[in-house]
């Protein structure tokens, strides 16, 4: 369909080449597994809870919630580079905006959803201003400091319960179309929505020729000056966008729980989220969804036999990094290529 | 006027003067190398020209335009661009997607971020004449961690020239290179389009005489010699300071 299209917005030369190009069969390839991976993904996400009981369907939002979040964060790790360890404030973030717009002030969940996804958006893309011109391990204590300075604002802001955070936030209204959220099944379905909206959006900021320069920065940051391109406000933006996703999940988060307190915005939040990025596969568009249906569903699991559950995820982390090259996501592109019998040619699909 | 004109420029690193009041002139389409033993200030002077160090004194013009001091993305936005000595490339990427970069970078395009970039034609097609250019097309959906090392010092000039600079600096593209690669390095640098200005830093004497049709000599920061190679070949000075024994070699290629 894509390769239909005119060629009339062509930056430098008319004319329709490409069509026979080999990359574009390449793309083409690459963009039929992103459908049936996607498709595949959500006839089973739709499937689900008709087929588990509730309590798995309030942990697969969770899950969904937390893949919003990582998906952001693999915009900086896995396509620009970037480790943050400042995004658990920005989940927070968007949590505390619909907490206090929907709680305190009374607007429509709806609307506060929006102000969350504005607000963290613009914050994040300050904050990304701020730090995007570090590199390294510069970079990531930048971004610590900044989580734990919201983290403390959290803590001792009076109006919204400082350490004891906030209760009784609402839900999304559905009664127009005869829907009830406080149901977790209709939650669930209305998060999906969410999830499905954010994935859109997050694969066209990748396949777009701005996505293509954070890969660049990536790989070579120094080439990209040289080229021409002025890198810093591509990882500003992209920050930006991150943090957008990160107070998206944090909005849905506080209505997923019915409250928000400021533990949400500890960096260790931070680092599980770089956590599941890694285990599901850093180097795959879905790899990082992998990784929180992964790690929430362990989590859960391990927590019912042991209390002692992280030391068991610690073991599975090192496993996981040290024989699965690309995660999660990488071990089953290999494995399904094989299963196909496919002509093998390089794996994973790169960002 | 002159495509790019360096005027005085001088560079020290503490007491060390590395490049002292260095003038140069080039014309459109000129063909033009600058040579000179190790440590004589070249690469010293091509990070200047292209923007990652300042010069201390003095100023350096691309068509008429200042870009003293300017940040390298500044200078390449203003029509020279660059390859390095040392392959800077994108191990991860394939061939197509790093001239499709550098395409894109010198189109409005590189500001989109929510069309796929797959849809802007142009930016493939101009990605795909340069591989033909730089004899890259068999590899272009190569990663670029699986090329030769001579086919990744043809690709570390395509991206420079992907970038369609109206002066190109080439920093030892040769450097590294077996015979046979260093042959078909000069066999696609004389092909170069008759438009684009071409400075070049090189040691091997085969591809400056096989290239350029001027040559600078530099020595200790200062120019010893300038003018065509025959009148390079033929200086004294030059012969005792930079081509020495290799002078009759030098010769020979230049009658090739």
């Amino acid at each position: 369909m894509e390769n239909t299209d005119d060629d009339s917005w062509h930056p430098l030369v008319e004319g329709d080449e490409s069509r026979h190009d080999p990359m574009d069969r390449a793309a083409a390839r690459d963009q039929r597994r992103f459908l049936t991976i996607a498709l595949i993904g959500l006839a089973v996400l739709i499937a689900l809870p008709f087929v588990v009981g509730d309590y798995y369907v309030s942990l697969f939002s969770e899950i969904l919630i937390f893949g919003i979040l990582v998906s952001g964060v693999n915009l900086l790790l896995g396509y620009t580079g970037l480790v943050s360890l400042g995004h658990a404030s920005f989940m927070g973030l968007g949590a505390y905006v619909t907490a206090i717009a929907a709680s305190l002030l009374g607007y429509p969940v709806w609307l506060s959803m929006l102000a969350s996804i504005l607000i963290s958006l613009l914050i994040a893309y300050g904050v990304g201003l701020l730090s995007v011109r570090t590199k390294g391990v510069q970079f990531l204590l930048i971004t610590l400091a900044f989580g734990q300075m919201f983290h403390a604002i959290a803590e001792k802001t009076r109006f919204t319960g400082g350490d004891d955070g906030m209760t009784n936030i609402p839900r999304i209204d559905l009664g127009f179309i005869g829907l009830d959220a406080d149901q977790d099944r209709v939650f669930y379905f209305f998060v999906l929505v969410c999830f499905v909206v954010a994935m859109l959006i997050l694969r066209r900021v990748v396949e777009s020729p701005f996505g293509r320069v954070l890969v660049g920065i990536r790989e070579n940051e120094k080439r990209m000056l040289a080229m021409g391109y002025t890198t810093f406000p591509y990882k500003a933006l992209a920050f930006g966008i991150s943090g957008m996703l990160a107070g998206l999940a944090g909005s849905l988060w506080v209505q997923h729980g019915f409250f928000v307190n400021p533990h949400i915005m500890t960096w260790e939040l931070s680092g599980e989220a770089l956590l599941m990025v890694i285990i599901g596969g850093s180097q795959s568009f879905f790899g990082p969804v992998l990784g929180a249906a992964f790690y929430v569903l362990a989590k859960d699991l391990l927590s019912e036999i042991t209390e002692a559950y992280l030391m068991f995820f610690g073991l599975i982390f090192v496993l996981v990094v040290a024989f699965f090259q690309g995660g999660l996501a990488g071990f089953a592109s290999r494995f399904a290529e094989r299963f196909l019998n496919r002509k093998s040619d390089g794996g994973e699909d790169k960002p | 006027m002159s495509q790019l004109s360096v005027s005085d420029i001088s560079k020290s690193f503490g007491a060390l003067k590395v490049i002292d009041k260095f003038d140069l002139d080039l014309a459109v389409g000129e063909r033009h190398a600058v040579i000179g033993p190790n440590g004589a200030g070249k690469t010293t002077l091509f990070n200047m020209i292209s923007g990652w160090i300042p010069p201390d004194t003095g100023r350096i013009e691309v068509e008429g335009l200042d870009i003293t001091g300017r940040s390298p993305q500044a200078v390449t936005q203003a029509g020279l661009a660059r390859s390095f000595q040392k392959n800077t490339l994108f191990d991860g990427l394939t061939v197509a997607e790093s001239l499709r970069l550098a395409v894109q970078a010198h189109s409005p395009v590189r500001f989109n971020f929510l069309q796929p970039a797959r849809k802007f034609g142009g930016l493939q097609q101009r990605a795909h004449e340069i591989a033909r250019q730089m004899e890259l097309e068999t590899v272009f959906d190569r990663d670029v961690n699986t090329l030769s090392y001579g086919q990744k010092r043809q690709l570390e000039v395509g991206i420079a020239l992907a970038c369609s600079p109206k002066i190109l600096l080439l920093d030892e593209p040769a450097a590294g290179t077996s015979p046979a690669e260093r042959a078909t390095l000069v066999r696609l640098l004389t092909t170069l389009p008759d438009d684009v200005t071409l400075l070049l830093v090189e040691h091997d004497m085969d591809v400056v005489f096989g290239v350029c049709e001027r040559i600078t000599v530099l020595n200790y920061g200062r120019v010893v010699a300038s003018g065509t190679p025959d009148e390079i070949r033929r200086d004294p000075e030059v012969r005792a300071a930079y081509l020495g024994e290799s002078a009759g070699h030098a010769g020979e290629a230049g009658k090739a």
